[in-house]
């Protein structure tokens, strides 16, 4: 069976476990804990690649831990006789965008090499996904910014045109599509939260208020807030039902998103849907 | 022979003996040879000492020479061989010094052995004979039998018969007469191209060993790796890239069959026939210029050949230049030509063929010419041994030696040190002669510590940019290809190539640059397959 590649990079922690969550809906199987075996034959060895380089005795252990640049989760979707395979990684920032590119030159070269047997050349897609923060256009220009070596065709395409910012090339810069998705609220302004919040509040009501109002406590008498009170808001809640744990695993398996929620969720449609058109 | 050859010979006795310093101390010394007139009868045949040079020495003591059934034999084999010089004294007499006669004494007897002119006197001895029998023997003046001239070295010195003394004994006993001789070709033939910016950019091989199908490998970098399995056509590759380069030079096709015979010594007509090409069809680009060679093998008819010894003819055309080669049985070839020329200076570099040492003091003395002698010294004494303080050339032509100045053993021959070293050693005195050309390079790891690899790889390309070279390197070692991109010196300049046999077809699979180096460490590519 024919095989494709999609790679979804995020901003940040939290948008791997939510994507994942709206994928799992739509079809997508988690193979994260499955051998390497069973991926495509040039993430096997990129993967392989990257545990090799870091595979050593000289490193520390605190250094190690943080270990290359892997992946967050691997997806598998079997569809019109194809095996799709979507990969998601965490950038780790605007600051961090250089590890991305170094994944995107890497991919880059696959699409020519055609004469090198055990390399086996497949459609690899690629897809972005930020905040809009302050605004779309800003976020463009902060894509274009970091990523106009590696994708200097895509980049050059990008428009802001939407508020709601999605935009897919498709055959660029060696890559079979290349998207961008912005999260942005109807102002053209916003981030990730914007999308999570609303699905984990809708018929959560209560608990989402008085949570609100909690956090609200702590904010009085203090002149600079220096934390985001939607992701407050998120671990405040998600600790009722996943005491202890960080709101990337509340975002994976917490009941206040439930599968029927995304399926009715225009946002989450919408992104779904982004994804799809970049592996069509 | 000519006294300095006299020289020579004796310097070849001490370097068998190991005594190398007198060949050091000879190096300066004139000859030393007396002119004295002696009957004939006194001169003894001495077997093969003409072909002193060679290899494989076997000693023939007095006692053998003095018994008269092996100067009867030796007598009637060499005057055998020689019915056209016989002939030719019948006609025209004999010239006394036109080739000079050099004999030594014979200790305790009054008998002189002859160590060059054997053939000369073997003609003399005869036409005594034939007078004695009461034949004609021409216009020779017959006082040549009681006064000959002769030069005597003085020295005490051993004469040695050689690697062909075998083959002479096989014709005593009535087995066949198999001669060899040194294959000759020149290294000077002119360069077609000076300012080379761009080097080979393709070659297509038609038709070259396993090569038949129309193989065009393009896209050639200043550094190119070429991998594959065993048996692939990785040194035919190298071979066709170096015949391309040559043109008309015979030194292409020569060289080629030197190697892959891995002669030391001489070549007889049929080795030689054996290990030509019958057929080369190659082409390629050079700096924007398109160039082809084409060898082909036929019959010739022309009427003055030496039939008797003829085997075969060959002829090498390059654009509009051609060569004729016409092999014999046993003697060098016929090459004709009007010009011989190539597209650029390239030499052959293989861990398993003979180093020609003649060629080697050429590219020691390029080497220091070019000023990269000292770079090469600098080199083995940072990353190999710290105590090599020099190099030195001692001797010269077939007898040339690298004399290793060490801090802690002294002078020591270069060939006493490890293999890596001399292989590096060799291989960058090499690259001074293919400076504006190429270099071929068979398994350029061989004899290397994997650990050198990363400085040796960068050690080449640096003096690839510096001599305005272009590499071709064959290569069994995945370290050694990684080695390249690992020393991190201009790796947009460095190629792949693995060649891939299916089903007696050659192809072949390339990446380059930064494509190459990202396949190599982000996808574990193994280039050799």
């Amino acid at each position: 069976m024919e095989q494709t590649l999609t790679f979804l990079f995020c901003e940040g922690k939290h948008e791997p476990p939510f994507i994942r969550r709206l994928l799992k809906v739509d079809g997508w199987r988690n193979r994260t804990d499955q051998p390497m075996t069973e991926y495509p034959n040039v993430l096997q060895r990129y993967l392989l690649g990257e545990l090799n380089k870091y595979a050593t005795i000289e490193e520390s252990v605190s250094w190690t831990r943080k270990i290359g640049f892997m992946p967050w989760y691997v997806l598998r979707k079997r569809q019109n006789n194809l095996e799709h395979f979507i990969v998601i990684w965490d950038t780790g920032g605007d600051s961090n965008y250089k590890v991305m590119n170094e994944v995107l030159k890497s991919f880059k070269v696959i699409k020519n090499t055609t004469g090198f047997g055990e390399i086996t050349s497949i459609p690899i897609n690629v897809a972005l996904f930020y905040d809009a923060d302050k605004s779309i256009s800003d976020r463009i220009k902060t894509v274009q910014s970091n990523l106009s070596e590696i994708l200097p065709n895509f980049c050059s395409d990008l428009r802001n045109e939407e508020k709601l910012f999605k935009q897919i090339s498709n055959q660029t810069d060696n890559f079979n599509k290349v998207g961008l998705f912005v999260f942005a609220n109807e102002a053209g302004k916003g981030t990730l939260e914007d999308y999570i919040i609303p699905l984990m509040e809708k018929d959560n009501e209560p608990i989402f208020n008085a949570a609100s109002d909690f956090i609200k406590l702590s904010e009085e008498g203090k002149q600079e807030k220096k934390w985001s009170e939607q992701k407050a808001l998120i671990g405040v809640t998600g600790q009722l039902q996943k005491a202890g744990k960080s709101n990337a695993v509340i975002i994976t398996d917490c009941d206040y998103i439930t599968n029927d929620k995304i399926k009715k969720d225009k946002n989450a449609q919408q992104l779904i849907e982004f994804i799809q058109k970049v592996i069509d | 022979m000519k006294p300095e050859q006299i020289v020579k010979f004796v310097q070849a006795f001490f370097y068998f003996c190991g005594f190398n310093e007198i060949i050091m101390i000879m190096e300066n010394q004139p000859p030393l040879a007396e002119k004295i007139h002696l009957e004939l009868d006194k001169l003894l045949l001495t077997p093969n000492t003409d072909y002193w040079a060679k290899n494989e020495v076997q000693y023939i003591g007095d006692e053998k020479i003095l018994q008269k059934s092996f100067q009867n034999d030796l007598l009637n084999t060499i005057a055998d061989a020689n019915i056209d010089l016989i002939n030719n004294i019948i006609k025209n007499g004999f010239i006394e010094d036109k080739e000079k006669i050099y004999v030594v004494e014979v200790e305790e007897s009054y008998f002189y052995k002859v160590i060059e002119g054997n053939k000369q006197i073997a003609a003399l001895k005869m036409l005594k004979q034939r007078l004695e029998k009461g034949e004609n023997i021409g216009k020779l003046n017959i006082d040549v039998f009681n006064q000959i001239a002769v030069f005597e070295n003085p020295k005490k010195i051993k004469e040695y018969a050689l690697s062909t003394f075998s083959d002479f004994m096989k014709t005593l006993s009535g087995e066949h007469e198999n001669k060899t001789f040194k294959l000759l070709f020149s290294d000077e033939a002119k360069s077609l191209e000076k300012n080379i910016k761009n080097h080979f950019q393709n070659i297509k091989i038609k038709n070259y060993k396993g090569f038949k199908d129309d193989l065009k490998v393009g896209e050639f970098r200043r550094i190119n790796i070429i991998a594959g399995d065993n048996n692939v056509g990785k040194t035919s590759f190298l071979e066709a890239v170096y015949l391309l380069a040559n043109l008309n030079n015979t030194k292409g096709v020569f060289s080629i069959c030197q190697t892959r015979g891995k002669l030391t010594n001489g070549i007889n007509g049929e080795t030689l026939e054996r290990l030509m090409p019958n057929q080369i069809k190659i082409s390629g680009t050079f700096d924007n210029k398109d160039y082809q060679v084409e060898l082909s093998n036929y019959n010739s008819k022309k009427s003055d050949l030496d039939r008797a010894n003829y085997r075969t003819s060959y002829e090498l055309k390059a654009n509009d230049l051609k060569t004729d080669i016409n092999v014999f049985n046993t003697k060098q070839p016929e090459i004709f030509y009007e010009e011989q020329a190539q597209i650029c200076p390239t030499v052959f570099s293989s861990p398993f063929s003979f180093l020609d040492k003649q060629l080697l003091e050429k590219y020691h003395d390029n080497a220091v010419e070019k000023g990269i002698f000292f770079e090469i010294i600098n080199f083995i004494n940072i990353h190999i041994d710290d105590n090599f303080l020099s190099i030195n050339k001692v001797g010269k032509g077939s007898f040339v030696r690298f004399i290793v100045n060490h801090k802690k053993l002294g002078a020591v021959d270069l060939t006493e040190f490890g293999d890596g070293v001399q292989r590096i050693f060799y291989v960058a005195i090499m690259m001074a002669s293919a400076e504006n050309g190429v270099i071929c390079i068979d398994e350029i790891e061989n004899a290397i510590h994997y650990k050198l690899l990363v400085k040796f790889t960068k050690f080449i390309q640096t003096l690839a940019e510096k001599l305005n070279i272009q590499v071709f390197a064959t290569t069994h070692s995945n370290e050694c290809i990684k080695a390249f991109f690992e020393n991190d010196y201009k790796n947009e300049e460095i190629a792949g190539f693995r060649l891939i046999n299916t089903d007696n077809k050659i192809s072949y699979a390339t990446a380059s640059g930064e494509e190459f180096q990202t396949l190599l460490e982000n996808f574990s590519l193994d280039l050799r397959g």
